[in-house]
């Protein structure tokens, strides 16, 4: 195994080599998206394949196709620009500057490679199995996001809202509107793929109780599905009354999950403490909301912008 | 003791983020809900922390540190706190005003951005634990950057770009950081992992990387040059906001690392690189400053320079004598310097609003609203340069108070040559105000509400010098560095 891993571990930097010196972005798009997957066998291999799952469908999955629905949407060049202009290259101002960021940049990596030596503990899992029957779910990384560590998911929920607000401040797209393909085949395709996306999706949501899986993967899942159709050219008509749901899909994984804090603090127990006999029902009510939410809002990067209702 | 305290601090503006989003609730009327909600959970705050301190701890979810994590606050927190409700409070109202007359597309989103960024800072200043430190960064630089990038001007997006890809950057140093402190130790809160670090090379890494991470975020001299271009471009709001506040909570963070978790490497040569890394921002910011041909600008600049300033409170603790003056002078001075500074914003959009331009060398001097303007800006800049009786006069003096007693004479002088460069480039703007005033040329009429919470910021960071006894009363009399618990 260990050439495997010597094999893996070279892969993974030539792949970050290309996709940051390759000239064209669509190569480099690629290359990103294959270091993604080979870095979720990474993953695999260091025995966490939640983490596995999650590069799998986030970071190489939705990010590519993030990035290549901001491909589309750029002006068609040929090449990258250079990052620094001819012109700026040429000071001894310059050439100080980058000198000192750069001896800066290999003592710092050089002393940080070293005190990973230092790096004995191997964190809490110890503690987290011995504590886990008391959690409400059997897959430890659950329990680290939705019970023990809970509050730090209320934020990463908020992040991702919060990033879609961003998106859409910076304008409206026009929606996708109804157009024919050339084949048949596409659509029909996705119409039989689409089942099996939800049927996937639910079962990675159900399975984050007592195995990898959960919402942010589910959620993921859930995007693509919906990234497909939108491809495959289905679409809906865009009106107020739409917008207003889907505003409220978004919002709705952050606000259970506050409103269930909050409510178990009414009750007497302390902001998201759960109680012990309530704790898996709790934590799934919160993880469908959180997955239903976090679909829609991987969808709504993927579109850009707020949908524009006077385009429909 | 109460629960419910932290939860609403954090989850007020949260929530009415979310539902301004939602469009349930009007921007203006959830920004005054939430500081009226804030004003009961500070003052219960207040009162517990004077009661039962010098430190509170909660524990959402109800586990035990190191599984679980915990929220914190001292009397810094509270004083922290309070400000930034005062200044995210008066920069809605203030945006009331502005967004219609100057940027009525930016509306629509304007107020869930605000209160995003709003509820990101008081998770900050009240999260013990390392790791959610930050996630909290990172919702504070993500509503940051579509604050800056409001106006969808080309300058501004490539501005928000910027910060937002050497803000990512700092995130990542800090995170680097935390994951050498977690793989020694094995936990994430700030005073269980004070118990028990010890000198080391991973120790050693670990607090640059988060350093230098913290310093890019606080906009510090080798790693400040984001910043002119960020709080320069910003629709004037959210430059009041982010040069006020936003600054403010990155140097608040760095506080607390080094007077806890690093307390035990500050001794020597790490309080020598902070404080020299402040006598650069202040020289540099403020030479820069002196340079700027628009008001704008100046005021950006001299965030730099002053935030460089509270840097020289880590040497002055090294130095020992009078660590309970350095403290309060460093709390006065980043209080003092929040409203201060807000207003000074305030004031250079009311001129930009009225004349369409805010060149120092063209503006004419103000009669009528704009004349109660230019009384906001004195006001303000005398607080930044520290004239007394101004909250910046006392955060200045207690600084230079506590060197005097350690007799570090070298940053007492330049403690001194600061407030000298600092009057010289306000003046600068200053000068303006004399000039003869010309009625006919301004363009538009300034809202009245622009004109009164100007003011008002202006009038609140001079009230804190007469203030300083209460304060300083209730930010105690000792020092006291973290509790050092498990749990």
């Amino acid at each position: 195994m260990a050439v495997f891993d010597l094999i893996l571990g070279l892969l993974l930097v030539v792949l970050v080599w290309k996709s940051l010196s390759v000239s064209d972005l669509f190569g480099a798009v690629i290359s990103f998206m294959a270091f993604g997957l080979l870095m979720a066998v990474a993953w695999v291999r260091l025995e966490a394949p939640d983490i596995a799952l999650a590069e799998a469908a986030i970071g190489s999955g939705l990010t590519g196709a993030l990035l290549f629905s901001t491909l589309g949407r750029l002006p068609h060049s040929e090449a990258r620009q250079p990052v620094v202009s001819r012109t700026v290259r040429n000071g001894p101002g310059y050439w100080m500057t980058t000198g000192f960021w750069w001896v800066l940049a290999i003592l710092l990596s050089i002393a940080f490679l070293f005190s990973l030596l230092d790096l004995q503990t191997p964190g809490l899992g110890g503690l987290l199995q011995e504590r886990l029957p008391e959690s409400g779910v059997l897959n430890p990384v659950t329990a680290v996001l939705l019970n023990f560590r809970s509050l730090d998911t209320v934020m990463e929920i908020a992040v991702l809202l919060l990033a879609v607000v961003v998106a859409w401040s910076m304008g409206t797209v026009v929606w996708p509107v109804k157009r024919t393909l050339p084949s048949p085949l596409l659509p029909g395709f996705v119409r039989l793929l689409t089942p099996f996306f939800l049927l996937v999706s639910f079962s990675l949501l159900w399975r984050g109780s007592h195995a990898p899986g959960g919402a942010f993967p589910s959620g993921a899942v859930l995007a693509a599905a919906g990234i497909l159709l939108l491809l495959a050219g289905k679409t809906t008509r865009i009106c107020p009354r739409f917008m207003f749901w889907l505003r409220w899909i978004l919002a709705v994984g952050l606000l259970v999950f506050v409103f269930a804090g909050v409510s178990l603090m009414v009750a007497g127990y302390g902001f998201l403490v759960y109680p012990e006999q309530w704790a898996g029902a709790l934590i799934l009510l919160i993880e469908v909301s959180a997955g239903v939410s976090i679909g829609a809002m991987l969808m709504a990067l993927y579109i850009g912008g707020e949908p524009d209702i006077h385009s429909a | 003791m109460a629960d419910w305290i932290p939860v609403v601090i954090i989850f007020m503006p949260l929530l009415a983020a979310v539902l301004v989003f939602t469009q349930t609730v009007r921007g203006v009327a959830a920004t005054l809900a939430t500081g009226g909600f804030l004003l009961i959970g500070l003052v219960a705050l207040g009162s517990e922390v004077s009661g039962q301190g010098p430190w509170l701890t909660w524990q959402p979810g109800g586990w035990p540190v190191p599984l679980g994590l915990r929220w914190q606050a001292d009397s810094f927190s509270v004083v922290m706190l309070a400000m930034v409700s005062l200044v995210a409070v008066s920069g809605g109202l203030f945006a009331t005003g502005f967004l219609p007359t100057a940027l009525p597309s930016a509306e629509r989103h304007f107020w869930t951005l605000w209160l995003f960024t709003w509820a990101a800072m008081n998770s900050l200043l009240l999260a013990a634990d390392l790791f959610n430190i930050y996630v909290g960064l990172e919702l504070m630089a993500l509503a940051a950057v579509g604050l800056i990038s409001l106006s969808r001007e080309t300058e501004a997006l490539q501005a928000a770009m910027r910060y937002f890809l050497v803000t990512l950057f700092g995130s990542m140093l800090y995170l680097m950081g935390v994951a050498l402190l977690y793989g020694q130790y094995g936990m994430l809160d700030q005073a269980a992992l004070a118990a028990v670090i010890e000198h080391g090379l991973a120790n050693v890494v670990a607090a640059v990387l988060i350093t230098l991470g913290l310093l890019i975020k606080t906009a510090l001299f080798p790693v400040h040059f984001w910043l002119p271009s960020a709080h320069g471009k910003a629709p004037v709001p959210v430059s009041a906001l982010l040069s006020a506040v936003v600054v403010a909570v990155c140097f608040f963070i760095m506080y607390r690392l080094w007077s806890g978790l690093f307390f035990v490497f500050l001794a020597d040569q790490p309080a020598m690189v902070l404080g020299v890394v402040g006598l650069a921002s202040i020289f540099w910011g403020g030479l820069q400053a002196l340079r700027q041909q628009s008001l704008k600008m100046i005021v950006a600049y001299s965030t730099i320079a002053q935030f460089g300033y509270v840097m020289l409170v880590f040497p002055v603790f090294a130095a020992g004598g009078a660590t309970v003056l350095a403290w309060h002078g460093a709390v006065m001075l980043v209080l003092a310097h929040g409203l201060a500074k807000a207003s000074l914003f305030f004031a250079a959009g009311c001129l930009h609003i009225a004349y369409d331009h805010d060149r120092i060398r063209e503006l004419p001097g103000g009669v009528g609203r704009l004349g109660w303007v230019w009384l906001a800006f004195a006001l303000a800049a005398a607080s930044i340069v520290g004239l007394p009786p101004s909250g910046g006069f006392v955060g200045k003096w207690r600084l230079l108070q506590a060197a005097v007693l350690g007799e570090a004479w070298f940053w007492a002088v330049v403690m001194v040559l600061g407030a000298l460069l600092t009057g010289a480039y306000m003046y600068r703007g200053l000068e303006t105000a004399w000039r003869p005033a010309a009625p006919a040329e301004a363009v538009r009429t300034v809202p009245g509400i622009m004109v009164a919470v100007t003011l008002f910021c202006a009038v609140g960071a001079v009230a804190i010098g007469f203030l300083a006894v209460p304060l300083e009363s209730f930010l105690g009399r000792t020092f006291e560095p973290l509790p050092i618990a498990g749990g």
